[in-house]
């Protein structure tokens, strides 16, 4: 039902008489979705950056490593996450586990995970960050602003793209382009698919309106803006 | 001391330590399927073979060497082609034992531990599916519609060197794979990403997981008991850290381990349900 909802609300968005009114609306919904998930997520679990220390092995294997490509659904490179939000990497986690998020290998290893697992592992990236930065808003006439003002992004990745109004929201600044293009490729893909695909209703509505070479675009831009998400190559010995 | 007793001697102190290897095995670890048998089998009988041929080639070199030398009058040979019929004989006695021992002596049982190895001739009785993943495995029993993870339990601290290795010491899981004994079984290998294989020394079968692609091999285990193996193609990080510990159980155990699975204890882990019965033997042989 909400789904539902929330679908039409993504095609009443993308027109655009409403846009304005509906980024609004987008922006009070999340500010009420996020409040109702926010203390459920952090009502007892801790999450504690030297146990996820320790339970790290399979994380830096690709994403310890700088550049690791991954080969599917295209090759790209796997996501920084050092010095991501701890609140996002714990979401995430939890979404490949359920299916909502579809990658194989991310979710078998998150299958694995309990939500303390989780917790741990979002608390040991986030302070693994060596930056922590807080750039002025960029003023360019790059025309990726145009698309991300269209899509509304900054209202909850944040002005500068690296403090969004939530934790549990990524930082999207200096994040690899070619994975942020297949992410933003997978909430375009609105049929089941069983390996491919992103369930979050917000997301999906908002990319919808984009075509490829526009996310191309988006992307490429976010990667060039300083922001805190690195890779913290791993030991050789790890 | 006199010659013969230095030489006992000697023979003595060089094959003592023998006595405290024991439990060490050079062999092919215990074989409990008909293909692990065979290869088994294959293997020792090439190991006969190659020594007969040994010491009967070096027998005759060193013999030659010693009975037909020059200071007895004897003089090189010319190494010309072979003239006489008798001599087109003896030339051509090599290569027909040679094609007799390969195709023959090798290759009957070689070609029948294949065949059972891909046994397509009668059903399968039981199908799993494995999985490959970086850096676990997954197994499904797709008819029972039975689906989880095998994960590595190795504490950190025994990797890190912190704590005393275990028994099992990277040889131990949370939720190992549990088998029927004595039922034919068609496993299906793939992979998510990489190239894994999938490998228990004791079962003689080792299939590469390969995404993309659905690879099959079947097997009938002998022997009740808990069998260990690894990833046996590298596959990044942590391949030398995902297992394979499969738990062989008689039939009435394993029906009620799969019914406990059916009934939604998926969750809890497979060793509290399956009381193991580990037998020494079988469980000592991946160490060596």
């Amino acid at each position: 039902m909400q789904m539902k909802y929330l679908r039409r609300f993504g095609t009443f968005a993308a027109d655009g008489k409403h846009r304005l009114l509906a980024r609004g609306l987008a922006v009070a919904a999340l500010w009420i979705g996020a409040w109702a998930i926010a203390p459920a997520q952090a009502a007892d679990i801790q999450g504690d950056a030297a146990a996820g220390a320790q339970k790290n092995a399979m994380c830096i294997g690709c994403h310890g490593i700088e550049n690791f490509k991954t080969g599917f659904p295209i090759v790209h490179r796997v996501p920084m996450l050092h010095g991501q939000n701890a609140q996002y990497i714990a979401a995430a986690l939890a979404e490949y586990k359920v299916g909502d998020r579809k990658h194989p290998s991310m979710r078998a290893v998150a299958g694995t995970l309990s939500e303390q697992d989780m917790a741990d592992l979002g608390a040991y990236f986030e302070s693994a960050g060596p930056r922590k930065i807080d750039p002025p808003v960029a003023t360019t006439n790059d025309p990726a602003v145009a698309l991300l003002n269209r899509g509304g992004c900054q209202s909850c990745h944040g002005a500068n793209f690296n403090k969004p109004i939530n934790p549990a929201y990524p930082k999207l600044a200096g994040q690899h382009a070619d994975y942020l293009y297949v992410a933003l490729k997978a909430y375009q893909q609105t049929e089941p698919k069983p390996f491919i695909g992103r369930g979050n209703p917000i997301m999906q509505s908002m990319v919808k309106q984009f075509s490829a070479n526009e996310l191309q675009t988006l992307a490429d831009y976010l990667e060039s803006l300083p922001g805190d998400v690195v890779t913290v190559q791993r030991s050789r010995f790890r | 001391m006199n010659t013969p007793k230095r030489i006992a001697f000697g023979v003595a102190a060089a094959t003592a330590p023998a006595v405290s290897m024991a439990d060490y095995s050079f062999n092919f670890p215990d074989p409990v399927t008909p293909i692990a048998h065979e290869t088994l089998h294959v293997h020792n009988l090439f190991m006969i073979v190659i020594l007969v041929i040994f010491f009967a080639v070096f027998g005759i070199m060193i013999y030659s060497m010693w009975a037909h030398r020059k200071s007895r009058g004897h003089a090189a040979a010319g190494f010309v082609a072979p003239r006489s019929g008798k001599q087109w004989f003896w030339v051509s006695v090599p290569f027909a034992a040679l094609l007799v021992i390969d195709y023959g002596v090798f290759g009957v049982p070689a070609y029948h531990a294949i065949l059972s190895y891909e046994d397509t001739r009668t059903e399968a009785d039981m199908v799993v599916k494995i999985t490959g993943n970086q850096w676990l495995w997954q197994y499904e029993y797709p008819k029972e519609g039975i689906q989880f993870s095998s994960r590595l339990t190795t504490p950190r601290a025994q990797i890190d060197n912190e704590e005393a290795k275990g028994e099992h010491y990277l040889l131990e899981v949370d939720n190992p794979l549990v088998l029927p004994v004595g039922k034919k079984i068609r496993f299906i290998t793939t992979s998510n990403d990489v190239i894994h294989s999938w490998w228990v020394p004791a079962f003689g079968v080792k299939r590469d997981a390969v995404p993309g692609f659905l690879r099959e091999f079947w097997a009938k285990v002998d022997r009740p008991g808990t069998y260990r193996g690894q990833c046996s193609e590298l596959c990044g990080k942590e391949h030398g850290f995902m297992p394979i510990v499969v738990h062989v159980l008689p039939e009435a155990e394993f029906n009620a381990w799969l019914a406990a699975q059916k009934a939604g204890s998926a969750a809890a882990p497979a060793d509290a349900s399956a009381p193991a019965p580990e037998t020494p033997a079988a469980d000592a042989q991946t160490k060596s």
